[in-house]
C-alpha cells in the first residue's frame, strides 16, 4: 500500500509540478495506444487495436481446431475408374472483447496424389482416378490447406492459418471378377484322340490294317486356358490339344483270328501243344506270322503303335511342347487404353487369337512333316504280342 | 496316277536320294497300289516330308504313302470358308487379314511350285507374323528361290541375342526358322542350334534342334558331338532321338565301309 501511494505521489508530482494545486489528482491521461487500467496506462491489450490513438476492440483470430477430416478411398479392379471422396473441415476461432466469439469454417484447398495409376479429374474434395494395370496397393494422398486470407476485423498479429494436413488411404487394385493368378506354366497337355468315322475306308485287298494322320489340318485343334494374371500381363496357356486320326485296326482282308491270348486261355494242353507248332521260331520272328497263327489283336497293337508312338509321341507331342512354350512366352499386355485387355475374359481378342492360330497351323504342319512311321517299332510291338501268345502256349505245353 | 507315271516315279525315287528315302512299297507291286500313290514334287529344298498312311500288309512289307499336302493345306483354308484354290485366288489370299489364311496360301503356292507367285511370296517375307514368313521362305525354297534365307538368318541373329539375355519370346520361332535353314543346308544355323540343344524350357524345341542338326551332318560332321551331347538330356524323348540319329549315322558309316571292302 505504501509503495502504491509513493508511485501515485510521484506521478502526481510530475503532473502537477507546474501547478500549485494541492487537491486530489485527476485521473491520469494515457498516451496514444494506451489505456487506463485502474490507475495505470497500459498498452492496448490483446484483442484491441489502436485506432486514432484509441484502443478499439477487434477480433482476435486463432486457428481454432486443426484441419480435420477423412478420405474415403475406393478399392478398384485393374484399370478401373474410381472416385475417392473426402470430408475435411477447418474451424477457426475469434474473440472480440465486448462482442463475444465466433467459430467460422475456413475455406480449403485440396491436392490429390496417387502412388500409381492415372489421375483423371480432381474436383476439390473428390478425386477421380484410373487404377494401374497391375495388382498392387496404391496409396492415395490428399493434402488439405486452408486459405487464411479471409479474416474480418483482425487484430494485429492475429492469424487463422492452420498447418496443412495430409490424409492417406490405400486402394487395393485387384483382378476383375472371374480372373485368377497364374501358378506357372502348366505341363503341356497330351492330346485327346478321336478316330475317323467310318473307319477303314482306305483299305486295299492286301491290307490287314492301317494308320493315317488325317488329311484335314483342322482336325488337329487346340484350346487355351482363360488367361491368368502375372506381373501386369495375361498369360493364355495351352490347355488342350485334340487330334483326329484315321486308324483301321482291322481291314476286310485281315485274316480271322486263330488264337489270341483269350483263346489260348481256353485251350487245354493238347490244343496248346497243337497250336504251338504254328510258331516255327522262339523267339517269334516277323516271317512266322501266318494265317495259321493269326491274331487280330496283334494287328491292333501294330496300328496303335503307329498312332501312339510315331504320331502322338514322336511327331505331335514335341510340337505341342514347343507350342506350349510359345504360348507361355507371348503374354498379353494389360493396357488401360485398350479396354479388352483389362479383363481376362476379353484379353484374347480375335486378332491375338489369329496369331496363335497361325502358330498352331505351323506346328501341325511341322508335326506332319516330321511324321515318319517307324515300321520297326510297330513290328516289334506286334511281335511282342505274338511272343506273349507263344509264352502262354508254352506255359500250357512245356 | 497311272501305271506309267508310277514307274516314272519309281525311277525318280531311285535317282534322287532324298526321295529315295521314301521308297514306296507300291513300287514293288504297282498293280495293287497304283491308284493310291501320290508324292511330293521332288525338290532338294523340299521341307514338307512326312508320311500319311502306313499300312500293315499281309505279306509283312510296310506300305507308306506320303501326306497329301494339297488336301492338308486346302483343309486349312476351307476352315475360313475358302473354296477357290486357283493360283490367282491363292495369290489374292496372301493379302488376307487372317494370318492363317496367308500361311496356308503361301504353303499351298509353294507346294505347287507356282512360279507366278514368287513376287507375292517374296513380299510375304516381310509379313508381320513369323509363321507366314517361314511359310513364304519354305515356298520359295521349293521353287528354288533362296531370298528368304537371309530373312531367317537375320531373325535368328536377333532372337539368339534375346535368348542369351534370357528373353525367350522368339525362341520357338527361332527353332522353326532354324529347321527351315537346316533343311536348306545352311550351316549358318549350327551355332544357333547349339544354343537350342540346351534350351531347358521345352524338350520339344530340343528335339527339333537335334533333328535339325542331323540335317546338317553331311556338311558339318562336327554336329555329331552336339547330337551326342543330347544323349545326356533330361528328357527321354530327346535322348532317344539323339541315340536313333547316332545309330543311323553309325549304320550308314558301317554300311559304306562294308561296301568299300
Amino acid at each position: 500500500m505504501t509503495k502504491k501511494c509513493i508511485i501515485f505521489l510521484l506521478n502526481f508530482s510530475l503532473l502537477c509540478r507546474f501547478t500549485a494545486v494541492t487537491t486530489a489528482c485527476p485521473p491520469p491521461e494515457c498516451p496514444d495506444c494506451y489505456y487506463l487500467a485502474g490507475s495505470n496506462c497500459v498498452p492496448c491489450g490483446d484483442c484491441y487495436k489502436c485506432v486514432d490513438g484509441d484502443c478499439v476492440a477487434c477480433k482476435c483470430w486463432d486457428t481454432g481446431t486443426p484441419i480435420v477430416g477423412s478420405i474415403n478411398v475406393q478399392n478398384a479392379k485393374l484399370c478401373e475408374e474410381k472416385t475417392h471422396t473426402s470430408s475435411v473441415s477447418d474451424t477457426d476461432h475469434w474473440f472480440k472483447p465486448g462482442v463475444g466469439e465466433g467459430h467460422p469454417g475456413d475455406s480449403l484447398t485440396y491436392s490429390w496424389t496417387a502412388s500409381d495409376g492415372t489421375p483423371l479429374s480432381s474436383n476439390a474434395a473428390n478425386f477421380t482416378w484410373r487404377a494401374p494395370p497391375c495388382v498392387q496397393v496404391v496409396t492415395i494422398t490428399l493434402r488439405v490447406d486452408d486459405v487464411p486470407n479471409s479474416m474480418d476485423d483482425p487484430c494485429p498479429g492475429s492469424s487463422r492459418d492452420d498447418d496443412y494436413a495430409d490424409f492417406q488411404g490405400t486402394s487395393t487394385v485387384s483382378l476383375p471378377d472371374g480372373c485368377g493368378f497364374c501358378t506357372g506354366p502348366p505341363t503341356p497337355p497330351t492330346p485327346s484322340i478321336s478316330e475317323k468315322d467310318p473307319p477303314c475306308t482306305q483299305c486295299t485287298p492286301d491290307w490287314a490294317g492301317y494308320f493315317d494322320i488325317d488329311n484335314s489340318i483342322v482336325d488337329h485343334t487346340y484350346t487355351l486356358k482363360t488367361p491368368c494374371y502375372d506381373n501386369c500381363k495375361w498369360y493364355a496357356y495351352l490347355d488342350t490339344v485334340h487330334t483326329t486320326v484315321d486308324i483301321c485296326r482291322s481291314c476286310p482282308a485281315n485274316p480271322p483270328t486263330v488264337a489270341c491270348l483269350s483263346e489260348v486261355a481256353d485251350m487245354n494242353e493238347a490244343e496248346a501243344c497243337a497250336h504251338k507248332k504254328n510258331f516255327p521260331h522262339d523267339p517269334v520272328q516277323w516271317g512266322d506270322r501266318s494265317t495259321s497263327n493269326w491274331c487280330r489283336d496283334c494287328v491292333v497293337v501294330h496300328e496303335e503303335t503307329h498312332m501312339n508312338k510315331d504320331w502322338i509321341q514322336d511327331s505331335l507331342q514335341p510340337e505341342i511342347d514347343a507350342f506350349a512354350d510359345w504360348c507361355a512366352n507371348h503374354p498379353i499386355d494389360i493396357d488401360c487404353s485398350v479396354s479388352d485387355s483389362t479383363n481376362c475374359a476379353s484379353a484374347l481378342t480375335a486378332a491375338k487369337k489369329a496369331a496363335y492360330d497361325a502358330q498352331w497351323a505351323d506346328r501341325v504342319s511341322a508335326a506332319c512333316a516330321t511324321y515318319d512311321a517307324q515300321e520297326a517299332d510297330a513290328q516289334a510291338a506286334e511281335l511282342a504280342c505274338y511272343q506273349e501268345i507263344l509264352n502262354a502256349l508254352k506255359a500250357k505245353c512245356p | 496316277m497311272n501305271m506309267k507315271a508310277n514307274h516314272i516315279f519309281c525311277l525318280l525315287s531311285s535317282l534322287i536320294p532324298l526321295l529315295g528315302v521314301m521308297i514306296l512299297s507300291s513300287c514293288n507291286k504297282p498293280d495293287r497300289f497304283e491308284s493310291d500313290v501320290y508324292a511330293e514334287p521332288n525338290s532338294s529344298a523340299d521341307v514338307s516330308s512326312g508320311v500319311g498312311v502306313t499300312a500293315l500288309r499281309l505279306d509283312g512289307k510296310p506300305c507308306k504313302r506320303q501326306i497329301d499336302w494339297e488336301a492338308l493345306y486346302q483343309s486349312g483354308l476351307k476352315k475360313y470358308g475358302i473354296d477357290d484354290f486357283s493360283t490367282e485366288s491363292l495369290i489374292r489370299l496372301m493379302d488376307s487379314e487372317i494370318p492363317t489364311v496367308r500361311y496356308f496360301s503361301a504353303s499351298l503356292l509353294g507346294h505347287r511350285q507356282e512360279l507366278s507367285a514368287i513376287p507375292r511370296l517374296e513380299k510375304a517375307l516381310g509379313d508381320e507374323l513369323l509363321p507366314v514368313q517361314r511359310a513364304a521362305t519354305k515356298a520359295l525354297l521349293k521353287i528354288g528361290n533362296r531370298k528368304g534365307i537371309k530373312v531367317l538368318q537375320d531373325f535368328c541373329q536377333k532372337a539368339s541375342r534375346e535368348f542369351e539375355q534370357g528373353n525367350h519370346r522368339n525362341t520357338v520361332d527361332m527353332s522353326d526358322a532354324l529347321q527351315v535353314l537346316a533343311e536348306a543346308g545352311e550351316v549358318s544355323a549350327i551355332p544357333y542350334l547349339r544354343l537350342l540343344v540346351g534350351y531347358d524350357r521345352s524338350w520339344g524345341v530340343r528335339v527339333t534342334a537335334v533333328r535339325s542338326l542331323r540335317k546338317l551332318y553331311e556338311k558339318e560332321p562336327g554336329v555329331l558331338a552336339d547330337i551326342a551331347s543330347a544323349l545326356r538330356d533330361q528328357h527321354p524323348q530327346v535322348r532317344t532321338e539323339a541315340f536313333e540319329i547316332l545309330r543311323a549315322v553309325y549304320d550308314s558309316y558301317a554300311g559304306d565301309k562294308q561296301k568299300s571292302k
